[in-house]
């Protein structure tokens, strides 16, 4: 149990994540039993310091409300559970591995007449998987939308190994996308359209792109940027 | 303090609501970790009975559960499974013909959203009271014994219910800075709640056994 992942459940309670970090967060949960019981100690510590009562604490009903809604569920939508039991590391695998097979066909379909952009997606293809892969890089697409109320409508990559996620304002139905792809010193100019705001992050994966584009304010694609803790460039 | 602002509307368990709306059961059994204490408590009022309490509870989630859809947020998730528990603990004892615990008009009081009406001590034993009374105390005095750029932080957060952004431009600290504060303030008090909570945790197993 990490101090990171302790962290962002202390936010969670708090309702100050993005929708992306919760499901990271939940996954994360699902798979560790003490992060679920550090869950129910922090509401515990919160319970009592708003004198709410504390009579019950140690009185646990989830496992019988779970076992019988769990058999409710398999017995009434199948289907519906399949689908629900989305894995937020699956999906991301899948992404890298999309990253991987766009990369290698490239490479084994037009080798001798590589563009500048093709070439560095050959020549980085695994390590803006594995760089892409990692947690961090990971992190840095959730928190940038925190605090947004920003749904997240789906993620995907391409060629260039550019992984974006596309968020949709409930309120105003205004969609924008939030863009991460890794830089290296053979990177080719890229051009993000003139209504984009990017910035970089240097980790200790690489260097990083991150982009904003999309129908919203110029204030709050600075905004979504400021979130991951940089300073938005305007692109000219 | 020069700004002043209005508590948040925002329901903090709305990320957790729409994921459960969706299927995700981890959402939903983090809800029920997290209320089950208060809604226990809630129907212990009426039945009178922990056992019988437990129950009315774990009725009451499993049907918020299977009526999420017709949640409409329109108030907090709380108050939408309170009134569930209330109305499945009066369905109870109007089903069973129980000798009513509550006159008419206490049970109506009960109806009221009211905090300091819902969440006395409760417990199923003058020693549990006593218990839970103790630790309410250690709590309280983690809480004080915070440095006071925390305690100030965590204070706005859980008595003013400010949201961090809120909490950032009253305090003029990035909004990092108050999510990191609130969440160390958090572990202080779970480190120091720790000794208590496991003895309670122990005794209660152990009393269990003897049962």
């Amino acid at each position: 149990m990490t101090e990171g992942i302790k962290e962002r459940i202390s936010a969670l309670i708090d309702g100050e994540l993005s929708e992306f970090e919760v499901r990271r967060v939940l996954e994360e949960i699902e798979s560790d039993p003490e992060l679920k019981e550090y869950w129910s100690k922090l509401h515990i510590s919160r319970d009592g310091m708003k004198d709410h009562s504390l009579g019950f604490f140690n009185n646990d009903i989830s496992k019988r409300v779970a076992a019988e809604l769990g058999k409710a569920v398999v017995d009434n939508s199948e289907t519906k559970k399949l689908f629900s039991k989305s894995n937020f590391y699956m999906a991301s695998s899948i992404i890298v591995g999309m990253v991987l097979v766009a990369t290698t066909v490239m490479v084994s379909t037009s080798e001798s007449t590589l563009s500048p952009e093709e070439a560095f997606a050959s020549e980085a293809s695994e390590k803006i998987a594995q760089a892409i892969a990692s947690p961090e890089a990971l992190d840095v697409l959730g928190r940038s939308v925190t605090g947004m109320n920003a749904t997240l409508e789906g993620m995907d990559t391409d060629s260039k190994g550019q992984i974006y996620a596309n968020y949709k304002m409930p309120k105003d139905g205004k969609t924008f996308r939030v863009s991460l792809s890794l830089l290296s010193s053979s990177v080719p100019e890229l051009r993000p359209s003139n209504s984009s705001k990017l910035t970089y992050l240097k980790t200790k994966e690489g260097v990083f792109l991150i982009s904003v584009s999309g129908n919203i304010s110029s204030e709050t694609k600075s905004q979504i940027l400021r979130n991951a803790n940089f300073t938005p460039i305007k692109l000219k | 303090m020069d700004k002043s602002f209005k508590k948040s509307n925002r329901d903090a368990d709305l990320a957790l609501v729409r994921r459960a709306k969706r299927g995700d059961y981890a959402a939903f059994d983090l809800l029920v970790l997290k209320f089950q204490s208060r809604i226990i408590n809630l129907a212990v009022k009426y039945v009178k009975d922990s056992h019988l309490a437990e129950d009315i509870a774990q009725e009451s989630f499993i049907k918020a559960y299977k009526s999420l859809e017709s949640f409409r947020e329109e108030s907090s998730f709380y108050t939408w499974l309170y009134r569930i528990t209330a109305n499945t603990a009066k369905n109870y004892l109007t089903s069973k013909s129980r000798r009513k615990e509550y006159s008419e008009s206490e049970v109506l009081s009960l109806d009221k959203e009211d905090s300091d009406i819902l969440d006395i001590p409760g417990g199923d034993s003058p020693e549990d009271i006593l218990a839970a009374n103790n630790l309410r105390q250690i709590i309280h005095n983690s809480l004080n014994d915070l440095p006071e750029d925390i305690r100030t932080t965590i204070s706005l957060r859980e008595f003013e219910g400010l949201t961090y952004e809120q909490i950032s431009e009253v305090t003029g600290c990035p909004v990092g800075t108050v999510r990191s504060r609130i969440f160390r303030g958090r572990e202080e008090i779970q480190k120091k709640i720790a000794p208590s909570l496991n003895h309670l945790t122990e005794r209660k197993k152990a009393k269990e056994k003897i049962l």
